[in-house]
């Protein structure tokens, strides 16, 4: 620090900043330096000062300007107020974001000696400067980065080989290859060919018949022919979807501490299996993921379809069970943005949230700009108060019936009234006697109608208002069946404001009494009545029970009259029928929820505005606006749109993705496409095409494709159908030379990986216990959480139960994407679990079990099990190993030996790769 | 019939000059080589003994005079959960339900819950001023675990294995024993986006016998193992086959993860056996009690597991409910229950590893998410507290039979020397050898860390 110590200098730097006006005199420099300069010194040197090993929050605190420019948060300490000053929220822990010094807190008395300090005008003598470091993003220069420029049209190139390309993908392949002079690998084999085509495109293998088929056909079309099929075939859309799945972080639950399971999450699973069977337009699928909600539509299926594919946005892992609700709803935001980022665009905003992107040229207004569309969304729904849990967002589906819903609505509303009823009143078939509601009673002057205190019989009970002493009352009136005592019973519910001497008058058979209840005690039988004694009745005249209102202060109850036989017990709760109504209510009401079902949506929020830049991340360090907009690199200059005022904006950023011009949208999804069957993409790094990505092996080609995309109204089927058909995707995978190791040139097919989905699909077919069945809702019971969930369904994987928190083990093992993270590119370990997973596992043991008996009953020879597993004919030396294998059993062994067999060939390199 | 050892010797399979790197497919090298620690390392490997719930530190282990003196007068709390975010109300304070004594020559206080503990207080370093983020479990059990309440991070357990690798090629480098599946379940001791090979292992799992605690798959229950042997032969006799051709690095290391899994099969078994223990080293742990057998067999495991050189051991104390075990929001005397359960355990590992010389360079950490309040929740109970809690350390290079830090007077927020769980965090990786900021993971365009852009170590508790 350099100090300059000219009078003149000193004088000028203090009129600047303004403390001459507040008294910048002796007594004060001396309080700094007897209270402050040591407190500052002691307590934030080490950590806001030049001499810090590491500056914490940009502040400096070793010198006036320090202050007074102040850290990330904008000046430190407002001279003269105490109360504005962040220096002093910080150490007095006003504020829980931030609390100073860090360690220990400083003493109430040095706390004071701040405020004091600060009281005084913040004398400070101290001089410096503060350095700033202002590196501002270049947007220009940025904009000069590969995959920032739109796509560009390239002449298919010229290769020598002119016989060996036979679409143009080739062309640009070969002559890549060519230049490197080498020599692409043979086509594969017809057998290798057939296993490759049915797993890239429907996920499962081809059956040894129709292995039969293909090998037969030796017309030039048999490969497109099986093609074709196979594009046509539903296991299409759920080969497919399952690799749309990974990439939008899919998932059934929602991970976090108490995972909560998103019952309606299947929806969404159908709905991209569909759109992939229907080859829906690329674009059209990003704009129903942003603003599904918003589209317009032309039938009710239709809105329900875009409304279940918006699910996308809310569908992220979240830990619903944070209590900063503040933070938990920009948790929320910063996982949109960061999915949307990775799933459409290859780009990693997530980084911008708390700082300016490091690596790529994305300041963090763009990533505010972002958050204000997604916080003007409403995301979330309310939760459970008790638990401190919020859930997810659901909006009801367009309703086919409406008549028949109206019609449950009206029996559950009837049935609900009659389980109130019974709640409250005693069944009369149950109750020993004869109840009289206070809707029989003949009523004298005006009664209030009430259910402000339980309990009560039938709809209601009245009470006099406290008004009109004397003259209101009410007269109950029955003819008794038998001529004999009866025990009187008045019914009201009970409360401290209730009148404590309520005349009751019975008119029995020798004449009156009146009997004064007390109606602010508990009612003892039952909870609602009060005996007032036992009196002679006859079955001829009628028995008159009057209530009056005479000389009574407060609050009068008229609620029932009941007549027992006396000593008889008045039952408990009519229970059996209650539990009947109640059931029926219950399987009603589960009637009326699947008529009117609901699916995790967005909704524009209520209120609609530009957010704020938070400054560290930190959610309540609230920093300048930002109006609602897009990723300025990737946007032409001067091309932006306007969000209109009353729009989230999320329309609008599904139409800017989807700009046929935009860098990076179609780029990123024949990238994906090309890496599912070609094994790597032309830019390997399929989520990331930033900075830190690598660069695309073949960028003409890649534009070419994305070009060629998107002029195909954005069809994925016609995509993968030119890919497969291409000489490149039929190569064999056997290196015939040590160049290009890594295979980016493409010049043999790269060898993949058997996922999980595909294994565990492929051995319930084989076994024969494979069930069918597509589509609908799969998680059994759905609990509130996922933990601990029970598996033990044979349904095709992308119908099992996917669960943030409780994964199928076998998924777990063989590498299926962590559903709380975009994969487009899943692991590939070879960790010994797998290996203890196919050795020792249950499910595999039985699977191979049942392989084992059903192939013996058909009394199948070694051939036909190689087909069935491996999709070929064993070779002679697997022959010979497996008939030796065969042997070591007694002849009555020969289940144990097929289904060790069977066992053995699932755990076999050629299983689990795909040549 | 040939023993599990037996077989090991006469196998033709190839055991013992594996190499474990081929089996990653991809890189030459193999990411669970032991590597060099970047700074000096007082600790090779953590035992976290993890109390799931929020033990009361009011009542265990952090003693507040003022708290017993002002027993039932009001007290000023800013509430921290959702409903009562940021509101004042006024609680009632609490006293310790049980006695404080000192204990050995540091004079350490420790109430009459942990009387085992509590005579190995010379051996202890405590941390009374911790403190962490959220409030609910969920939230703060990740925090505790990856360094964060809601975004998907590593575990510290696998941060460590990425740093350090482990000692022992046919074990895991990773292990917790019995965890549960709730409070983040897998979370927990996820790898996130680190490489697979990081994740944390399974030993058994809460709410099961810790006798019948084993690793998923580990045995076969319907082959004997020489039946096995035999099937494993065919196995790889087809393997090298269908490989022949295709030198192909990734086939091979397929090839290769079944050697390793069948030595795996072979020796974990035994590892996990405790018979081989004499008698006395169970009682010492509690094995043979009803109330401390369970977590006398996790604790007895994990210094099995240490000894073989596994370089990150948890022991779970926890289950599968709403409300973990310390969680006692009403009906405070059930601390007394989980403190029987885990005293004898905890101070019969704390022994044995001094006894075998482990507890130099083995960094024992006992805690768990948060604390609880000094005032009382309903009649009580006490809540949550996240604000101030004690958690302890022993050996690993902390200084022994010391108290770090403290809370405010009555045990509500940590005041002095406060130490933040990623602090805390900092400092482990310190002990080990690491430096935090330096051990870092690349994804997704950006560096990450288990302390995230804060951290520091805390000197103070380094011997």
């Amino acid at each position: 620090m350099s100090v300059n110590s000219t009078p003149l200098r000193i004088v000028l730097a203090f009129l600047a900043s303004g403390f001459f006006a507040h008294g910048q005199d002796q007594k004060g420099i001396e309080f700094f330096e007897n209270h402050i300069r040591p407190l500052f010194v002691e307590h934030c040197y080490e950590c806001h000062s030049t001499g810090a090993k590491k500056l914490k929050a940009n502040l400096y605190l070793d010198s006036r300007a320090g202050w007074q420019t102040g850290g990330d948060s904008g000046p430190a300490v407002i001279p003269g107020k105490p109360g504005e000053s962040l220096l002093f929220h910080a150490v007095s822990h006003t504020n829980g974001d931030l609390e100073m010094p860090p360690k220990t807190k400083l003493t109430d008395k040095e706390i004071e000696h701040l405020k004091s300090w600060i009281a005084l005008g913040a004398p400070d003598p101290r001089e410096g400067n503060v350095k700033r470091s202002t590196t501002q993003i270049d947007l220009n220069k940025g904009r000069q980065f590969w995959s920032f420029q739109p796509p560009i049209a390239h002449s298919i190139p010229k290769v020598r080989n002119t016989t060996w390309p036979i679409n143009d993908i080739d062309h640009f392949i070969l002559a890549r290859l060519e230049d490197q002079n080498i020599t692409p690998s043979k086509n594969a084999s017809k057998t290798t060919l057939l296993r490759r085509i049915y797993f890239d495109l429907i996920g499962l293998p081809p059956t040894p018949d129709e292995l039969e088929a293909f090998l037969e056909d030796q017309s030039p079309t048999a490969f497109q022919s099986v093609v074709d099929t196979l594009l046509a075939r539903p296991e299409f859309g759920e080969r497919w979807g399952r690799h749309w799945l990974d990439v939008t972080r899919f998932a059934e639950s929602s991970g976090g501490g108490r995972s909560l399971v998103f019952p309606d999450a299947w929806r969404f699973r159908d709905y991209v299996i569909d759109s992939f069977n229907q080859d829906k337009p690329y674009h059209q699928l990003v704009r129903e993921h942003l603003a599904g909600d918003l589209l317009p539509h032309s039938s009710p299926a239709q809105r329900n379809s875009q409304l279940i594919g918006s699910g996308y946005l809310v569908l992220g892992a979240l830990n619903y069970e944070l209590q900063d609700h503040e933070l938990l709803k920009m948790e929320f935001v910063d996982e949109q943005i960061d999915a949307v980022g990775r799933t459409f665009l290859g780009m990693t905003l997530g980084c911008a949230r708390c700082h300016d992107h490091k690596f790529d040229p994305i300041p963090t207004s763009d990533y505010y700009a972002l958050a204000g569309i997604f916080q003007s969304t409403r995301s979330m729904g309310k939760g459970s108060a008790a638990s401190g849990v919020t859930s997810f967002a659901t909006t009801p589906l367009e309703v086919t019936d409406q008549a028949k819903v109206k019609d449950l609505h009206n029996s559950l509303a009837s049935l609900k009234e009659q389980i109130e009823a019974l709640k409250h009143a005693p069944d009369p078939k149950q109750f020993p006697g004869i109840i009289i509601d206070s809707t029989d009673a003949k009523l004298t002057g005006a009664w209030k109608e009430s259910t402000m205190t339980k309990p009560w019989i039938g709809k209601n009970y009245l009470h006099d208002d406290n008004t009109g002493k004397g003259e209101k009352r009410a007269e109950f009136t029955t003819t008794l069946k038998k001529a004999r005592d009866y025990e009187v019973l008045i019914a009201y519910s009970p409360n401290t404001n209730r009148a404590k001497n309520v005349p009751v008058t019975i008119h029995h058979a020798k004449g009156e009494t009146t009997v004064i209840v007390d109606q602010s005690k508990p009612a003892p039988i039952r909870g609602n009545f009060t005996s007032v004694g036992s009196f002679p009745f006859l079955n001829d005249k009628p028995a008159t029970i009057v209530i009056s209102t005479e000389g009574t202060s407060s609050h009068v109850i008229v609620d029932a009259v009941a007549f027992i036989e006396p000593n008889s017990e008045p039952s408990k709760k009519p229970k059996a029928d209650l539990k009947n109504l109640e059931s029926q209510h219950k399987s009603l009401s589960a009637k009326l929820k699947k008529l009117q079902p609901v699916t995790m949506a967005p909704t524009e929020a209520d209120t609609i505005a530009d957010g704020h830049i938070h400054i560290r991340g930190q959610v309540r360090n609230k920093g300048d606006q930002v109006p609602r907009g897009f990723i300025t690199v990737a946007t032409k200059p001067g091309a932006s749109t306007p969000i209109p005022e009353d729009h989230s904006g999320r329309l609008e950023l599904a139409e800017w993705i989807t700009d046929p011009q935009h860098p990076l949208t179609s780029r990123i999804m024949v990238n994906r496409i090309w890496k599912y069957l070609l094994g790597e993409g032309l830019v390997r790094t399929v989520d990331n095409f930033g900075e830190t990505g690598e660069l695309p092996s073949h960028p003409e080609l890649l534009d070419h494709l994305a070009i060629q995309f998107t002029e195909n109204n954005w069809s994925i089927k016609s995509l993968i159908r030119k890919i497969v058909l291409s000489r490149t995707y039929q190569l064999s995978s056997l290196a015939t030379h040590q160049k290009d190791p890594e295979n980016r040139l493409f010049g043999r097919a790269n060898r993949k990986r058997l996922e999980a989905e595909a294994i565990r699909d492929t051995v319930l077919r084989v076994s024969g216990n494979f069930d069918p069945t597509r589509s609908g809702p799969t998680i059994r019971k759905a609990g509130q959480y996922d933990l601990n969930y029970k598996f033990n369904s044979n349904r095709r994987s992308i119908y099992v139960p996917w669960l943030r928190n409780s994964m199928l083990p076998l998924f777990e093992v063989f590498d299926a994407p962590n559903p709380n993270l975009v994969v487009g590119r899943r692991p590939t370990t070879n960790l010994p679990t797998q290996a203890l997973f196919l050795m020792n596992s249950p499910f595999i043991r039985e699977q191979s079990q049942d392989t084992a008996k059903r192939l013996l009953s058909k009394e199948a020879t070694i051939d036909e099990i190689y087909k069935l597993i491996l999709s070929r004919p064993p070779s002679e030396s697997e022959l010979a190993s497996t008939q030796s294998f065969l042997e070591i059993f007694l002849p009555d062994q020969k289940e144990e030996a097929w289904t060790q067999l069977a066992q053995t060939l699932f755990a076999t390199v050629d299983f689990r790769f795909i040549d | 019939m040939l023993n599990r050892r037996q077989l090991l010797k006469s196998s033709s399979c190839g055991f013992g000059s594996l190499a474990l790197s081929s089996l990653l497919g991809q890189s030459a090298s193999n990411p669970l080589t032991p590597k060099a620690p970047v700074l000096p390392a007082k600790a090779k490997r953590v035992i976290f003994l993890f109390m799931a719930g929020g033990p009361s530190h009011v009542d265990s282990f952090d003693y507040k005079p003022e708290l017993i003196k002002r027993d039932g007068q009001s007290f000023d709390f800013v509430g921290v959960r959702k409903t009562t975010f940021g509101k004042k109300s006024q609680r009632k304070l609490l006293k310790p339900l049980w006695d404080f004594k000192q204990y050995g020559q540091s004079g350490r206080w420790v109430s009459s819950l942990f009387p085992h503990i509590a005579k190995h207080v010379d051996d202890l370093c405590f941390i009374h001023s911790m403190h962490t983020e959220g409030v609910a479990h969920g939230p703060s059990t990740l925090f505790l675990h990856t360094g964060a309440t809601n975004l998907v991070r590593p575990s510290m357990g696998s941060w460590v294995t990425y740093g350090l690798g482990t000692e022992n090629e046919n074990l895991p480098g990773f292990v917790t024993i019995m965890p549960s599946a709730s409070k983040g379940g897998p979370r927990n001791y996820s790898n996130a986006f680190l490489p697979a090979i990081h994740q944390g292992t399974c030993i058994g799992r809460a709410g099961l016998p810790a006798s019948k605690a084993t690793i998923r798959n580990l045995n076969n229950p319907h082959l004997p193992l020489n039946s096995q042997s035999k099937q494993f032969d065919f196995l790889q006799q087809l393997n090298r086959q269908q490989a022949q051709s295709k030198n192909d690095q990734n086939i091979n290391a397929a090839i290769e993860s079944f050697d390793l899994a069948f030595r795996m099969q072979m020796n974990a078994p035994d590892i996990l056996d405790l018979s081989e223990e004499s008698e006395a080293t169970k009682s010492m742990y509690g094995i043979g009690e009803k109330a401390t057998d369970d977590y006398g067999r996790q604790c007895l495991m994990a210094r099995r597991l240490a000894e073989r050189g596994v370089r990150f051991i948890q022991v779970n104390y926890s289950d599968e409910s709403v409300n973990p075990r310390w969680d006692q929001h009403s009906n405070m005397p059930k601390h007394k229950v989980h403190a029987h359960a885990t005293d004898q355990p905890v101070a019969g590992l704390l022994q044995d590893l001094k006894q075998r010389g482990l507890l130099e360079d083995t960094l024992v950490w006992w805690g768990s998410e948060f604390g609880r309040t000094p005032f009382s929740q309903g009649k009580d109970g006490r809540d949550h507290n996240p604000r101030g809690f004690t958690t302890w350390l022993a050996g690993g290079g902390t200084k022994p039979g010391y108290a770090h830090g403290a809370t405010d007077e009555v045990g509500d927020t940590a005041v002095t020397d406060r130490l933040h769980m990623h602090d805390l965090h900092a400092t482990m990786l310190h002990l080990l050898g690491l430096d935090h900021e330096r051990l870092t993971y690349n994804y997704a365009g950006r560096d990450f860390r288990l302390t995230d852009v804060a951290g520091n170590v805390e000197q103070g508790i380094i011997a």
